[in-house]
């Protein structure tokens, strides 16, 4: 659905409209300059440097036949600052730990200078602090007036750091809106077809976690423990927020 | 090494080289020829002037042409095909050509359609292996095997033309010419090369800076507004065309467009803005170098595709040890 969106996966029906237009009638160059994409992290091949993975964000900017100048180099630079990586430029990408790929990749986004940014599970493969870095960074650019939009496994992440939910399951929308009001225990036992919590402590601090045991089997499993319950539900759907 | 030292390095080690071809040879010529036939001054004697300007310049230049054009089209070849194992000879892509310019001087036709066989042919392999390995999965090893499989059948076919050329002046001129060599390049070899080198060269040191993006991840590349499928298909055109004129005027040379690209790497960065221009300059110099020692190592003249050869495998097997220890995989 996000690559249906980000104009790189031809929706098998209906439309994707940008303003009046239609996504997949635009030329790639146009609609990168709207929308920016940052994707899961893979490791390229060459070892460019974080500067040059950067400014390859600039590409929708310049002509066929050119290269970055430096206007491109200034703007590159300040998306690197933008995500808390100034001093890693010179760089080689391909040698940064898998959280900081993610911010280069984020700070290639935003040179892309692009009105709407999506990113493809920005928090899986982090622990939890670099969740954290990762997502008050966007949700930073979403009050400064970037619109993003993220994808994520994790409910407690969409409630923390999202204004608005989209809760999938199976290809279509469960609910959307609100995040405290997509996000209720019932909802999230309609999609992944177990039993969540909310708990919320005194400060306004709140997390949805799996109930133990299945609904489809929660005799066998009371039998067994809770272990695996939480593992096979999230493989199995895609909440969005 | 500054970057400033290192362009200046780059630009001086063909000039150099070539320069140095000129001096070298079976006939001993000194600075005083060779300034005086380049000038040009008296007092020059006419074998030396004809054999500077009219037999080593034009072959010097042309080697220069041929290493660039392959080293060029070895470098793009990785970066569209995110595989740094490749060249236009793992791929196919030589051996295409070499059948294709084989059939032509079978056929007896002029020289500009054995040119034009040979892209026709380097191109139907380069969309083969493409083809084929996107059915497979498209990683690093199975690119290596589609390129060997297909290289493999237009070497059968090349054999069959062999075959049924005649032994007595068309099979000894495909076979010197298939050992790749240089020994008869002329003024008018070099003004065959340079259409296909220009055009080719030019289109790709224009997109130079793109091939970066094009070595990413497909899906990617389309994400930062390129058109990945139409951009590859001329980068792919461009290349061949490159590999195409090298191989019609000089041969099967192998190992320069796999080498020379990991050379430049070490020497610039994996930026392909740096990486196309220095791979053309470094492409020229090593072989402009190994003709010069091909022609001057021995009595009679070693094939530069042998002595590439013998360079370039210890050269590849220190690069494949280097791929895999780096985490490089088949993947």
């Amino acid at each position: 659905m996000l690559e249906c969106l980000g104009g790189l996966r031809r929706p098998r029906e209906g439309h994707v409209l940008l303003g009046d237009a239609d996504l997949y009638e635009l030329s790639p160059r146009e609609r990168a300059r709207a929308i920016g994409y940052v994707p899961q992290v893979h490791r390229p091949v060459f070892g460019y440097s974080v500067l040059e993975v950067v400014l390859m964000g600039r590409t929708p900017h310049l002509g066929i036949f050119s290269s970055p100048g430096r206007e491109d180099r200034r703007i590159a630079l300040d998306a690197l600052e933008a995500v808390g990586l100034s001093g890693y430029a010179g760089r080689p990408y391909t040698e940064l730990s898998g959280g900081e790929m993610r911010l280069v990749l984020i700070a290639r986004g935003l040179a892309q200078e692009a009105r709407f940014l999506l990113l493809d599970e920005p928090d899986a493969h982090l622990d939890p602090r670099h969740q954290h870095g990762v997502l008050s960074l966007v949700r930073g650019f979403a009050s400064r007036g970037l619109a993003t939009l993220v994808t994520t496994h994790n409910p407690t992440n969409a409630l923390l750091y999202a204004r608005r939910v989209a809760l999938l399951q199976g290809g279509s929308i469960l609910a959307h809106g609100p995040a405290e009001d997509v996000l209720t225990p019932g909802r999230l036992r309609e999609a992944y077809g177990m039993e969540f919590v909310l708990l919320a402590g005194e400060n306004g601090h709140r997390a949805l976690i799996p109930a133990q045991g299945m609904l489809s089997s929660a005799s066998a499993d009371r039998e067994r423990g809770t272990g695996s319950a939480s593992s096979r539900a999230s493989s199995e759907s895609l909440p969005a927020t | 090494m500054k970057r400033g030292t290192i362009r200046l390095g780059l630009v001086l080690f063909p000039a150099v080289a070539i320069t140095a071809s000129l001096f070298v040879g079976r006939y001993p010529v000194g600075l005083r020829e060779v300034v005086g036939a380049l000038l040009p001054l008296d007092g020059v004697s006419p074998t030396a002037r004809v054999l500077i300007l009219d037999v080593r310049l034009p072959r010097a230049l042309g080697a220069a042409a041929v290493g660039a054009s392959l080293a060029l089209s070895g470098a793009v070849f990785q970066g569209i095909f995110r595989n740094p194992l490749v060249d236009s000879r793992i791929l196919g892509v030589s051996a295409g050509a070499a059948f294709g310019a084989a059939l032509a001087l079978l056929l007896g036709i002029p020289w500009y359609l054995v040119d034009g066989f040979a892209f026709g042919f380097g191109l139907l392999a380069v969309l083969l292996v493409v083809f084929i390995a996107r059915r497979f999965g498209n990683s690093v090893l199975v690119l290596v095997i589609s390129g060997i499989l297909v290289g493999s059948l237009f070497s059968a076919f090349l054999g069959l033309i062999k075959y049924l050329a005649d032994p007595l002046d068309v099979l000894p001129a495909i076979t010197y010419w298939l050992l790749g060599s240089l020994s008869g390049t002329r003024w008018d070899t070099v003004v065959k090369l340079l259409p296909a080198c220009v055009l080719g060269a030019g289109a790709l040191l224009l997109l130079r800076w793109r091939l970066n993006v094009l070595s990413l991840d497909e899906r990617e590349a389309v994400a930062l507004g390129v058109n990945a499928a139409r951009l590859r298909t001329w980068v792919i055109l461009a290349g061949t065309l490159l590999v195409a004129a090298a191989v019609s005027r000089a041969g099967m040379i192998g190992w320069i467009g796999l080498i020379t690209p990991h050379a430049a790497r070490a020497l610039v960065g994996p930026d392909h803005s740096r990486v196309i221009p220095a791979s053309m300059l470094m492409g020229a110099g090593f072989l402009t170098v190994l003709d010069l020692l091909s022609r001057s190592l021995m009595g009679s003249e070693i094939p530069l595709g042998v002595l590439t050869g013998i360079v370039g495998v210890p050269a590849f097997l220190f690069l494949f040890m280097r791929h895999l220890a780096r985490g490089g995989g088949w993947r």
